[in-house]
């Protein structure tokens, strides 16, 4: 048995209502992550394919802190 | 500084011009992880001590580079990968591991006490009781174990490896499960503003 405190409780309810269709999952994304990070850096108009990525990055801690990281050491060694 | 191009042509290549060329591609993935994963989750980082294993990994994978991004983009992404893997194992070093603890079950206990005298607490204890029997009459052992160590803080990687599986098999556990509830409350006539409402 784990009892969630308040705050566990309020942050799984915002992961529900915010839950949407995500046809990518994280392999997808892991695939994708450079060249959508490319896109990004170059203020380039983002191809349709790269909407998956977008979604995902939203719907996953994991893959967004990693994103998140990746342009921070990206715009560092521009 | 060579461009990205002749980085890439000189790392295929091999001599001194190749060595020169490793040096570079070390030292921008030193600055850039230096700067992306210091005090990341509230710890030092020393990036020296990933960088030797992403430049391996980037070396050993080059053929398989593909051009959609820049060179250095790509590799940056996989020292990324390598780097907030290390600092997440070093983060998690002292955090408690009850969140994995089947002994007593896979069970949540949605038990937080809900002051009476605050507004909507009438409202907030409903969602509660529901959203403790959706958990309880939805979700599966392996849903409820991996959503439990997720909302302890621990990423969809290492709970893979606690798991015994991948990061994409854990992530879709995790997904599925929140669409359930997400289901359960809808069947319930609840809508995202009533909630948040009822919370706030």
């Amino acid at each position: 048995m784990m009892k969630l405190s308040y705050q566990q409780i309020n942050n799984l309810i915002e992961l529900t209502i915010g839950t949407v269709d995500d046809t990518l999952g994280c392999d997808g994304c892991l695939e994708l992550m450079d060249q959508f990070a490319q896109a990004e850096l170059d203020d380039a108009v983002m191809p349709v394919a790269m909407e998956a990525v977008r979604i995902h990055l939203e719907q996953c801690k994991c893959c967004k802190d990693e994103y998140e990281a990746l342009m921070i050491a990206l715009r560092e060694v521009q | 500084m060579l461009d990205d191009d002749e980085l890439l042509r000189l790392l295929k290549g091999d001599g001194a011009s190749r060595d020169d060329a490793i040096a570079q591609l070390r030292s921008v993935l030193l600055r850039g992880l230096s700067k992306s994963l210091n005090n990341r989750y509230g710890k030092p980082f020393n990036a020296e001590d990933v960088v030797q294993e992403a430049l391996i990994k980037v070396l050993d994978s080059i053929e398989k580079f593909e051009g959609r991004s820049k060179f250095t983009t790509w590799a940056m992404t996989i020292a990324t990968r390598i780097g907030i893997s290390a600092l997440r194992r070093k983060y998690h070093q002292d955090v408690s591991m009850e969140a994995f603890n089947t002994a007593a079950g896979y069970s949540i206990e949605v038990a937080s006490t809900v002051d009476p005298s605050q507004s909507n607490s009438e409202s907030r204890s409903e969602i509660f009781s529901l959203l403790q029997e959706l958990i309880d009459t939805q979700l599966t052992d392996k849903q409820r174990l991996a959503t439990r160590a997720f909302l302890s803080d621990f990423a969809t990687d290492e709970i893979a490896e606690q798991l015994n599986m991948n990061r994409n098999a854990v992530y879709k556990l995790i997904h599925d499960a929140r669409q359930k509830l997400k289901d359960g409350f809808a069947r319930a006539g609840l809508t995202s503003e009533e909630i948040f409402e009822a919370l706030a």
